[in-house]
């Protein structure tokens, strides 16, 4: 009989439409500003940047857009955080503007989908206090930091049915469908056979292929946190935690049990699931939040800081929301805020420095602890000046701290591992970077750093927010093959069969510093059993780099143009003395220049709004221009 | 005396063949240009009289959001009752109806015996079951036709169009509980197309030779093929449609979001012989911007087109001759987006079937209609709106400077998700659907009545999206300027969900889901019905 049958490695194509879709939705995401809640500005897994796509051409503006925010001092654009997935497909962006506005951008064209702007008064804006909107939004972030990844796949088509092909039948015996493998296709009837079961070994694994091969826990004994990508299911980005993007799992409607606040149930995953919500602050001191696809406000606004503070980037863990404030600006004191997402009343707690600011953001040790620095001032009895502080979250109250009273922090302290320690870094005024360990800041005297480095900034002063820290990844020995499912009698088979997995292990550890025309590239070694800092490369100059990302070990370094304040300088004086900002992607090993964006950007960079996901890099100019640089990715017609 | 009464009477039958037409499958004619060449009755100065001639609820049941499809009309039908113009209208549930055109009654009605045990899943709209391709009507003779259709068990359907009888037996075609598309016939061999993974079967190109009884499948291992006028057949004998929700990757032999044309080999079995990927086929898939109409297969000045579009909303001019040039992905001319330019998956881009003409001068037209705002960038000579439910775009195919294009000639009205497009006695006819084409929960604020709501997950089922259907509207316009000369208004009292157009003799047809037909029409003229 010459009848041939259709192999439900065709039909694994069709149930597997959902799993294709959600993968279709992911990518590499920046929940929170710096990345992560450890703030390293480290994106570990790109399908698109690497150093070796880098090396050739195609990575070029892929689109701007003007955004109408009017700037505070030089306050501009923040830094903004993505959710992909947002209904189903579009990947977005979520950038404050310092005038009251939210924006929400996608990322494949620019097209801004919604905006929101919120009414209050504002303050005349100064340097300490622009008022406004100050910070990034946020959206939901694992405190384990991502687990490390090899190279993504590209997915490819496999997935979809093994193959394009054709059949004939016999005369009068029509097209028949072979059933083999799980649960019935989409719209199939009880009792009939189960016809398109395959999905899981045709979708997912095409999609988990790349996404979740070789993920390695990281050390530090946090879980591994590459599920969401590893069998294709959930649209966060692969190897970012099934919770990070805040509640972008489950639910839908009325409920949505990922969204702190909202009320349990709904459907369990897929495409169901609710697109999420992004936390905001408006410069009231109200929190918002939005619906990452209609910018509506989904649950009531809670007051949450005293109006027209200067808050930092938030960040929001589990069911809390954290910011910290400086300068007093709006009679703020200069403290550590909480928020209790969760609570219908959403009760706010605090912990005050009673001495100096919060210098930059308050950062997540990978045990959970919130660690900040606070800079100058005077400290009350029992308040805090130069330091590095430890706070619980669940209580917020003091848990350990280091200080010296001739280190000043000049910098959002960041947080990784070494070895068997979480090492806080910061940045001092001197110059030079601490490393502290994160289980016993200062140790027991809370004044003995692990390692302090000599000063890279050569007298002069590092700006706030500088460091940024990755970690090479090596290759490790392959991973089983796991064995072939058997195919049914006669079943035309699917393709070859799927390589074992590559997997990977970590290598060197890197700290990245701006200096005033440099990037300093520092690596972390032991020394007599301490962790300390060795040269590794100084950049190319730069005119006054800012913060620099790292994706899939490519440095991305800004150099800003923004000219030097100095005493008496008007916001008017450094814009008119800025030059225009240049983006450079650098080799992260040796510090090679790969790709520079020339003269795209028009305006300068003044010291935020800069990001990663999906493939592109973002820049927000002073001049409200946000661009958008990458490969084509198709997105181009 | 005798003779001359026999000559009288013959000459009043004949009379109707001056102005008759017959509309006999979906999209007219197997190019699926939706072009009523031989309309006589339709013209500019008179469509504006076109008022409603009779509407029928036929009992035919709703699956999800599917109920009626557009009719199909032979203009001479011998019946046991004399000849009769006859309108005859797939239900979803397996139905066929036989309307009288001439005053809207029920000649017959059949439902189909089935194989398949039914059931399956509820509420999804993607999935309704039951009979969803438009069947096809061929000429058995003169005065007879055989209507061709799929029932919900897969099985080929022939019956008699003069009584709902079979004619043969029916025919083992394709697996049970699928969504096939309009069917096709061309040359004694049905053509037809299925999506959506429905029931399980395989989103691939279909074939039964009527005269081998062979059928004959091509899977190109892409995602659905749903163009809503089924599988267009070139001249060649080419089978074209659009693939969805799958990589591009010809590599892999993975035909995802692209263009493919499959005939029948010597044993009658469909081979792939082109295929087309857009430049951003893969982003497409991304973002679920299937390639999801029907193109349309265009003859002129001695070039063999191939026009297509999809949920993006920007037109690809094709060679037949080497779809896609040498690396399959370049086009004559592609338009910018004419619509979506949020690039929305749902509610937006071009969801229903074009149309294309000549007019009496020889410019070739395609019309385009479309879900939702207009893009800001598209301007066309002629604006008669900033559509922002939809509405219809025209083209002029011209050749400059060596190169082929489609130049924008003029936009419509604003219409509320514009589906098809028929044109007939330089008449454009155009229907707004009135669905609930959401795909996605909507967020509500904690204020709005109802309280919050968590949107932005799918929602495509039906349960949700039949409430907020509206009501269809039928426009008519003019096919050169786009200017409306006659609408239905709110005549129609309900929506419809993956229907279409019907228009011939005078007579423009529209299925609502409330399973009504509504027969609009102009006066004919003496001698006609």
């Amino acid at each position: 009989m010459r009848m041939k049958v259709v192999s439900v490695v065709a039909l694994a194509a069709l149930a597997g439409g959902a799993l294709w879709a959600q993968v279709r939705g992911g990518g590499s995401e920046w929940l929170t500003a710096q990345g992560d809640a450890q703030r390293t500005s480290w994106i570990r897994n790109d399908a698109a940047i690497s150093v070796d796509a880098m090396a050739k051409p195609g990575f070029e503006l892929q689109w701007k857009v003007k955004l109408e925010n009017q700037p505070r001092y030089l306050n501009g654009l923040g830094q903004g955080v993505t959710a992909n997935g947002v209904t189903l497909f579009v990947p977005l962006s979520l950038v404050t503007g310092s005038s009251n506005n939210v924006y929400s951008i996608d990322n494949d064209t620019g097209y801004v989908l919604w905006q929101r702007h919120f009414d209050a008064a504002l303050p005349a804006a100064t340097a300490a206090c622009p008022g406004g909107i100050t910070s990034a939004a946020t959206r939901i972030v694992a405190v384990a930091p991502p687990a490390l990844a090899g190279a993504r796949g590209g997915g490819g088509g496999g997935g979809r049915g093994g193959g394009y092909r054709g059949s004939v039948s016999e005369p009068g015996q029509g097209i028949v469908v072979e059933a083999r493998g799980g649960g019935a296709g989409r719209g199939g009837a009880p009792g009939a056979p189960p016809a398109a079961g395959a999905a899981g070994a045709g979708a997912g694994g095409a999609a988990g292929a790349g996404a979740g091969a070789g993920a390695v826990p990281p050390t530090g004994g946090a879980p591994p946190a590459g599920a969401a990508g590893a069998g294709g299911r959930g649209a966060g980005a692969p190897g970012q935690p099934p919770a990070a993007g805040g509640g972008g799992g489950r639910g839908g409607g009325a409920t949505a049990p990922g969204i702190p606040g909202a009320p349990a149930g709904g459907p369990a995953g897929g495409f169901g699931r609710p697109s999420g919500v992004v936390y905001v602050l408006a410069s009231d001191g109200a929190l918002h939040v939005l619906g990452n696809p209609s910018g509506k406000d989904i649950q009531k606004p809670a007051p949450f800081l005293p109006p027209n503070a200067n808050w930092s980037d938030p960040v929001a863990i589990n069911t809390s929301l954290y910011a910290g404030t400086s300068n007093r600006c709006g009679d703020a004191a200069n403290a550590i805020w909480a928020i209790d997402l969760a609570a219908e009343d959403k009760p706010v707690s605090s912990w005050k420095t009673n001495g100096g600011g919060i210098v930059g953001s308050v950062a997540v040790g990978i045990n959970g602890m919130l660690i900040a620095a606070i800079g100058p001032g005077p400290a009350s009895a029992g308040g805090y000046a130069n330091a590095i502080v430890s706070i619980d979250p669940a209580t917020m109250q003091l848990k350990d701290w280091f200080t010296d009273p001739g280190t000043e922090f000049v910098s959002t302290p960041i947080v990784f591992s070494h070895g068997d320690k979480d090492i806080v870094a910061a940045a001092t005024k001197d110059g030079r970077i601490l490393l502290l360990d994160a289980s016993s800041l200062g140790g027991a005297n809370h004044s003995t750093p692990l390692h302090a480095s000599r000063s890279l900034a050569g007298g002069a002063a590092f700006a706030p927010g500088v460091l940024a820290t990755w970690q090479e990844v090596l290759p490790g020995p392959p991973a089983a093959t796991p064995p072939a499912a058997p195919a049914a009698a006669g079943a035309p088979v699917a393709g070859p069969p799927a390589a074992p997995a590559a997997t990977v292990i970590p290598g060197t550890r890197w700290l990245l510093i701006p200096t005033a025309n440099t990037i300093t590239a520092l690596k972390v070694v032991d020394s007599g059993g301490k962790p300390s800092l060795q040269q590794g490369w100084v950049s190319r100059d730069f005119a006054s780099p800012a913060t620099p990302l790292i994706v899939n070990g490519v440095v991305f370094a800004i150099a800003s143009g923004r000219a030097a304040s100095t005493a008496g300088a008007t916001a008017a004086d450094i814009v008119k003395r800025s030059s225009p900002a240049v983006l450079y992607a650098l080799n992260g090993v040796d510090g090679k220049e790969l790709w520079t964006s020339g003269k795209t950007i028009t305006s300068f960079f003044p010291g935020k709004s800069f990001w990663s996901a999906n493939g592109q890099v973002y820049v927000g100019a002073f001049d409200g221009t946000l661009y958008a640089f990458g490969f084509a990715m198709e997105r181009k017609h | 005396m005798r003779i001359r009464t026999l000559l009288v009477a013959v000459l009043l039958l004949s009379v109707p063949t001056l102005w008759a037409s017959d509309f006999l499958t979906e999209g007219v004619d197997a190019a699926r240009t939706g072009w009523v060449k031989d309309e006589k009755i339709f013209t500019t100065a008179n469509v504006s009289s076109m008022k409603l001639l009779w509407k029928i609820k036929l009992p035919s049941t709703p699956r999800e959001m599917h109920n009626l499809f557009a009719p199909l009309i032979a203009e001479r039908v011998n019946t046991p009752r004399g000849v009769r113009e006859i309108a005859v209208v797939a239900g979803v549930s397996d139905d066929l109806f036989a309307i009288d055109v001439a005053n809207g009654e029920p000649l017959w009605h059949t439902h189909f015996d089935t194989t398949f045990p039914g059931g399956g899943r509820v509420g999804d709209a993607l999935c309704p079951g039951g009979q969803t391709a438009v069947p096809t009507i061929g000429r058995a003779g003169e005065g007879r036709y055989t209507i061709y259709a799929v029932s919900w068990d897969g099985r080929l359907r022939q019956v008699n169009l003069a009584d709902g009888k079979d004619v043969a037996p029916p025919e083992k075609f394709m697996p049970p509980n699928g969504k096939p598309y309009a069917l096709n016939l061309v040359n004694g061999v049905i053509y037809t197309a299925s999506a959506q993974g429905c029931g399980g079967v395989p989103n691939a190109f279909y074939s039964f030779d009527l005269a081998t009884r062979k059928s004959s499948t091509f899977l190109p291992a892409g995602g659905g093929l749903w163009g809503r006028r089924g599988a267009v057949i070139s001249p060649e004998g080419v089978a074209y449609l659009g693939t969805g929700d799958a990589t591009f990757n010809p590599a892999t032999k993975s035909l995802g979001n692209g263009i493919v044309g499959v005939q029948l080999d010597a044993n009658k079995q469909l081979q792939l012989v082109d295929y087309f990927g857009p430049p951003n086929a893969n982003w497409l898939f991304r973002r679920d911007l299937d390639v999801n109409v029907t193109p349309m297969s265009i003859d002129y000045r001695g070039r063999k087109f191939l026009v297509g579009t999809s949920k993006e909303c920007r037109m690809w001019l094709l060679d037949r001759e080497a779809l896609g040039g040498d690396d399959h992905r370049t086009t004559l001319h592609t338009t910018p987006l004419l619509c979506n330019e949020a690039q929305a998956f749902d509610g937006r881009g071009v969801w229903g079937a074009t149309a294309a003409w000549q007019d009496a001068r020889g410019t070739q037209w395609v019309l385009v209609p479309f879900w939702g705002p207009v893009h800001p960038d598209f301007h066309a000579p002629i604006e008669h709106s900033r559509p922002a439910g939809g509405g219809v775009a025209a083209y002029r195919l011209e050749e400059r400077s060596g190169k082929w294009q489609l130049t924008p000639a003029w936009l419509s009205r604003d219409m509320d998700l514009a589906e098809e497009v028929v044109v007939a006695g330089g008449v454009a006819f155009a229907y707004a659907a009135g669905e609930d084409a959401t795909q996605v929960l909507q967020d509500a604020a904690w204020n709005e009545p109802g309280g919050a709501r968590y949107g932005g997950g799918l929602s495509s089922g039906s349960v949700r999206r039949i409430p907020g259907g509206r009501y269809s509207t039928l426009h008519a316009l003019d096919a050169i300027t786009g200017k409306e000369l006659w609408s239905s208004g709110k005549e129609i009292t309900s929506w419809n969900h993956f229907s279409g157009l019907t228009v011939a003799n005078g007579r423009a047809y529209v299925g609502t889901f409330d399973g009504t037909v509504y027969c609009f029409g102009v006066p004919r003229p003496a001698g006609g019905k």
